[in-house]
This record gives structure tokens, sequence and C-alpha cells, in this order.
């Protein structure tokens, strides 16, 4: 008898080796892109074109194992299925839909979602197999074939260097350790029960943003940040009386590692750096702000600066001490370094930026959502997407209260910006 | 599209998402789906029960395992003689660890009330088991005991509170705390013995605690973060 051959595996990426130890029904780890096209999902089309390009991104067909020292990604799974969308995103699958999947598409009216877990890729990443999904399926609706400029399509041959782990590329050896930061403001409020996720989206014209952005001589991420800062300022002096410890306000604000180090890699490439507003130095107005979140980023955006972050995550896995450690015992330091680490910001905004699609069908699609993962520890995210001239700010928060959002959008508002507002909460 | 009349952002719901304000119809408003489909048994995403939810389903679970037992051992005693004999002293008990889930469970969050909570409890338990029995020892010696346990605990949790830096200092305290009960407990034991204000066992026990929460405070207060501990060790 032919004895089996073994499923292939891949090791993870040096951040996505964190996730699989701290994921848990609260926190899953698990974000989310979607499309919104101009007509009614077909699920059958759809589902025929993920059957299509799964082969193109097979890497993603992956399921998480366990093994004696690290989990590692094994290739045994049949083909995906699509899913109908919840009212409650990126949240674990009762028992008998358990899918070992890292990832799953939904779909709801005109609206395809891709939710997938960050210890297998990163927003870029996602973003491509995104745009390859909705590319297949429009083919596949109006069978004609599409242009494909940009799109990683299935006849293309994939590039080996899409699965390697960019950050071992750049890791440069003997830099000094990067300056520990105190703990930061965290937000006080109760949490809802694991589970409950709730999102409330605010649609802005990107051109408006733009300029209002430019007449603060700042960027687009740079003016949400300190309007997100503003917004924690308001909340702040409103708990005043309850408040018990002072703390700074830190903002974590992902960037895509591909813009300083380029890498055609779709797993995980990104660093993190902090945007931070001390509370108890007074009341600071909105053009500090933006002045302070301005030149820090320009500051912090170092190519030096973030090697030496790189190298510090890189290290920390290269251990020898933490190399033998078995799996138990890495995954239960792990928890605690990560909790200990979400204790150091207040928040997260993500900005995945403006996507493009090809010309010749972009007309085809409405817009973009971009939903952070739920996370106890920080309870409110920010994550921005733009396509066209629709900018999508999405807060996904595991609370009930909503000031925080509430103060963002009223400051845009009373800045003339005209915001749409929808939520998942059911009101009736 | 309508506009929530606090806020002034535009919407499709019918509540703002982010006031709560009820949004003002607009009758000729063509209809739209809602952004996000409802709630369905069919939805496969998993919704956990609340931590309060939690909670008092195992405070329910509790009591009523204590109510049976409480049954059980009123109904054993009462069908020997129709009378309530040796079952008074486990009663009180059950009572007792009822009370004290009830403070854990419930009061979790506030030192004082789950402190004042629980040695009320057992203060309570004391004198009932004393009046059960010979009503002789409550007031002279579980009354204090309690009573110094208290006046002992709550000022070491304010001092280590109000404490600035948190670290090596909260076991020296809680050593200290230690320390004097035991000097508190052996003068009343002793107390209640002999009828002397004496010191015995407890010198030991304080003798061999005290350097301990001394070594912690100097590790806290003397070697402080600033000092480098390589050059002080000469390492």
């Amino acid at each position: 008898m032919k004895p089996e051959t073994p499923a292939p595996w891949s090791p993870l990426d040096n951040t996505g080796k964190l996730f699989p130890s701290i994921q848990n029904h609260r926190y899953t780890g698990f974000f989310r892109i979607s499309v919104t096209l101009k007509d009614p999902i077909r699920r059958g089309v759809l589902q025929d074109a993920l059957d299509l390009i799964m082969p193109r991104f097979n890497f993603f067909q992956v399921r998480m194992s366990p093994g004696l020292f690290w989990y590692t990604l094994v290739e045994d799974l049949p083909l995906p299925r699509i899913w109908p969308d919840s009212n409650n995103p990126c949240i674990r699958f009762k028992r008998p839909f358990r899918d070992p999947h890292l990832f799953r598409i939904r779909y709801y009216d005109k609206r395809i979602a891709l939710e997938i877990s960050h210890a297998l890729t990163d927003g870029f990443g996602a973003l491509e197999f995104l745009k390859t999904l909705v590319w297949a399926y429009l083919e596949e609706r109006k069978n004609q074939p599409l242009d494909s400029q940009g799109i990683l399509t299935p006849g293309q041959p994939s590039d080996p260097r899409e699965t390697e782990d960019a950050f071992l590329g750049i890791y440069q050896k003997g830099l000094p350790k990067v300056t520990p930061r105190s703990q930061a403001f965290q937000i006080p409020f109760p949490r809802l029960g694991a589970g409950n996720y709730r999102i409330i989206t605010g649609e802005v014209p990107t051109d408006k943003l733009k300029a209002l952005a430019q007449t603060q001589g700042c960027s687009i991420t740079e003016f949400l940040g300190a309007t997100l800062l503003w917004s924690l300022q308001a909340l702040k002096e409103t708990l005043h009386q309850i408040s018990k410890h002072e703390k700074p306000f830190r903002i974590m604000i992902p960037i895509n590692l591909r813009k300083f180090f380029p890498s055609p890699t779709l797993r995980n490439f990104f660093t993190t750096i902090p945007l931070e507003l001390d509370c108890r130095l007074g009341h600071y107005d909105f053009e500090e702000i933006t002045k302070k979140v301005h030149h820090f980023m320009k500051a912090e955006l170092d190519e030096k600066l973030i090697r030496q972050q790189i190298a510090r995550n890189v290290e920390g896995e290269r251990n020898p001490v933490v190399r033998v450690l078995p799996l138990f015992l890495k995954s239960f330091f792990l928890r605690g370094i990560f909790k200990r680490g979400e204790k150091l910001h207040t928040m997260s905004l993500s900005n995945l930026g403006v996507v493009e699609f090809p010309q010749a069908w972009s007309e085809e699609i409405q817009g973009l959502d971009f939903i952070p993962p739920p996370s106890p520890h920080n309870p409110v995210n920010l994550s921005v997407i733009s396509f066209g001239n629709r900018l999508s700010l999405t807060f996904g928060r595991v609370l009930e209260d909503t000031r925080l959002e509430y103060f963002f959008f009223n400051h845009l508002r009373s800045l003339g910006l005209p915001v749409t507002i929808s939520s998942n909460q059911e009101s009736d | 599209m309508a506009f929530c009349p606090r806020c002034g952002v535009q919407t499709h719901e019918k509540t703002c998402a982010l006031c709560s304000t009820p949004i003002p119809p607009i009758p000729d408003l063509p209809w739209q789906p809602p952004a996000w489909p409802r709630t369905s048994p069919e939805d496969p995403s998993m919704v956990y029960p609340t931590f309060l939810q939690r909670r008092n389903q195992a405070f329910a679970l509790v009591t009523s395992i204590i109510l049976l037992a409480g049954m059980i051992l009123l109904a054993v005693d009462v069908y020997q003689d129709w009378k309530l004999d040796w079952s008074l002293v486990p009663l009180i008990a059950l009572g007792s660890a009822e009370l004290y889930v009830y403070f854990i469970f419930f009061f979790y969050r506030s030192f004082l009330w789950i402190t004042g909570g629980i040695l009320g409890t057992t203060a309570l338990f004391l004198f009932l088991i004393d009046a059960a029995d010979t009503g002789q020892w409550f007031l002279t010696l579980g009354l204090p005991i309690v009573s110094t346990l208290a006046l002992l605990m709550i000022p070491t949790y304010f001092i280590i509170r109000k404490s600035r830096r948190h670290g090596f200092n909260v076991p020296g305290f809680l050593l200290a705390g230690c320390g004097l009960f035991c000097l508190s407990l052996d003068a009343l034991i002793t107390h209640q013995l002999t009828g002397q204000w004496l010191l015995t066992w407890s010198i030991i026990v304080t003798l061999a605690i005290l350097p301990m929460g001394a070594y912690f405070f100097y590790l806290h207060y003397a070697l402080r973060r600033e000092v480098n501990i390589k050059r002080t060790l000469h390492l």
C-alpha cells in the first residue's frame, strides 16, 4: 500500500505567530473588508468565482495546526464555502458551523465580505484576495472577460515570494532595544457579552476630507488621528469625575511596510507607530493636536526606527529560550505579553488608503468597508478605507456606550463635513 | 435621506446610532434595505451569555445546592424526633456559606463591601454558633478577633492603594499586616485562657515575618528604578 504523503505545511510569519496563541472567543483576530456592488449578489456565482480563484491563493486554504514548538499552517482543507452575512461580524461560529478555514466569504444584499484572520495576512493581503474575488465574480456574472490589470488572476503563476516572511528579509542584527512605553488610558465602560460586536460606519466624501486635512497641513491619516485624539480628550473630560488615574491617550497606527521595503508578500508585513497626547498637560485645541500629530508622524516614519522595531520582534522569535519552550508554555507567556502590550495603547486607527480597481469595471462597485478585529482590551477601534469619492470610517466596539463615536463624527460635522451613518444595532 | 435632529448626521435608520435620538420619518423616501441583516436563529455566529448572565446562573446553581443540602439535613434531623437538634450548627454553616457566596458574587468589585460582608457574615456565624452552644466566647474572643482583622485589613488596603508605585511594597505591607494580626490574635487567645495580656508564639512568627517585610520595603524604596543593579551588585 502506498504511504499517504503528509499535507504541505508552512510556518506562520513573525507577526502571525502571535495570533493563534492569543485568540479566544472574545479576541477572534478576524478583521473584515467588504465590497458593495451595484447589483444584488448571486450566491451560486460567488461560489463559482471563489472555487475558481482558490488554486491561485492556495496558501490561504489552510488550517492552523499546533506543533511541538509553534503553530503551523497546513494545506489539507477542501474548498471553502460561502456564508450568509451576520449581524455580528468577525465573531466565532457556533459549533455545528465551525469552519477550520482561516477566512470566510459572506454575502448580504449587494455586499461581498471577506473576514480573515490576522494570523494569515494583513489588510494588504486581504485586499488583494478580495479584489481577485470581485473580479472573478463580475467576470462569471457578466460571462465575458474583464480587464485584470493589477489583479492577481488565477491564470498567472504565483510568485513564491508571496508567502515569504518579509520581516526576516529586512531584519538587521545588533540594533539597540526599543524604549519601553508607559501604560495608556483605557476606555472604562463595561464590555458587551462575548459574541456581540457593534459596528458604526460613517461615510464622508474623500475630496472634502482631503481638502479639510490640507487646510490643517496634514494627510488624511494624520487628520483622522488628530480627530480621534480630540474625541478621546472630549470623552475623558466628560468622565473626569470618575476617572482615577491619569494616563496619556495613545493610538496605534499600523503602517504598511511594503511602501518602505518593497515586497510582493501577501503575509503580514506591517508595523505600528503610536500617536500620543498627554492630557495631564492641559486641554489641547484641535489645531494644536493636528500640528503635534503631523510632526510626530513625520518623525516616527523613519526607516531606521522601523528596522529597530522589527529587530525587536524578530529577536523575540529567534531567542533560543523562546524557541525551545513547548507551545503551551509559549502560548501562556504570549497571552500575558499581548495583554500587557494592549494596555500600552488606547485604541487603533488602521487606514488601508485609497483602493483602486481597473477602470473598465470599477463603476460596478459602490464602495468598500473595513472593520477592525474585536478586542476586549482595546474595546473601540477605527478602520478607514476609501474608494472613489467615498471614504468609509468604521468603528468596531465591544461596548454599549457610543460617546467616542458621537464626539468623533460630531467634530467632523462641525468642520462642515457631511456624514452618513449606518450601524448593525437593531433599532425598533 | 433623513437627518438626526441632534447630531446632524444623515442616516437610513429609525434611531440615530450615535445618540439614540429617534429619526423623524420622511414620508416619500424610497425604501432601503437595512445595512446589516437582522439576527436570526440560522446565523452561524456564536453569541455567548454575558458575564452578568453567567454570574446569575452560577449563583442560582450554588444557592440551589445549599438549599438542597439544608433541606436534607433538616428532614433527617426532624424525622428522628420532630425537634431541631444536631442540624442547627450545619444549618448555620450553610446559611453563612450562602451569605459568603452572595457577597463574593455580587460585590467582588468593591473591596469595602466584600470585606464588610465577609467579616460581618463571619461575626454573625460565630455569634450564632456560640448562641447555639454555651454563649460564652463570642463577646470575649470571636468579636474581638473579627474586629481586629477588619481594623487591620481596611487600613492596609488603603495604604497599598494610596501608594504611588505598586511593587515590592505590596508584599511588604501585607506581611506587616499579618505580623500585627498574629500579635493581636495571640494576645486575645492568651487573655481568654489565662486572663493576662501575654505574647507567646506570635513573637516567633512576627520575628520571622517582619525582616522579610522590611527586605521588601528596602527593595522597593531603597533600590529605586534608577539604580543600576549591575553596578550596585558589582556584576
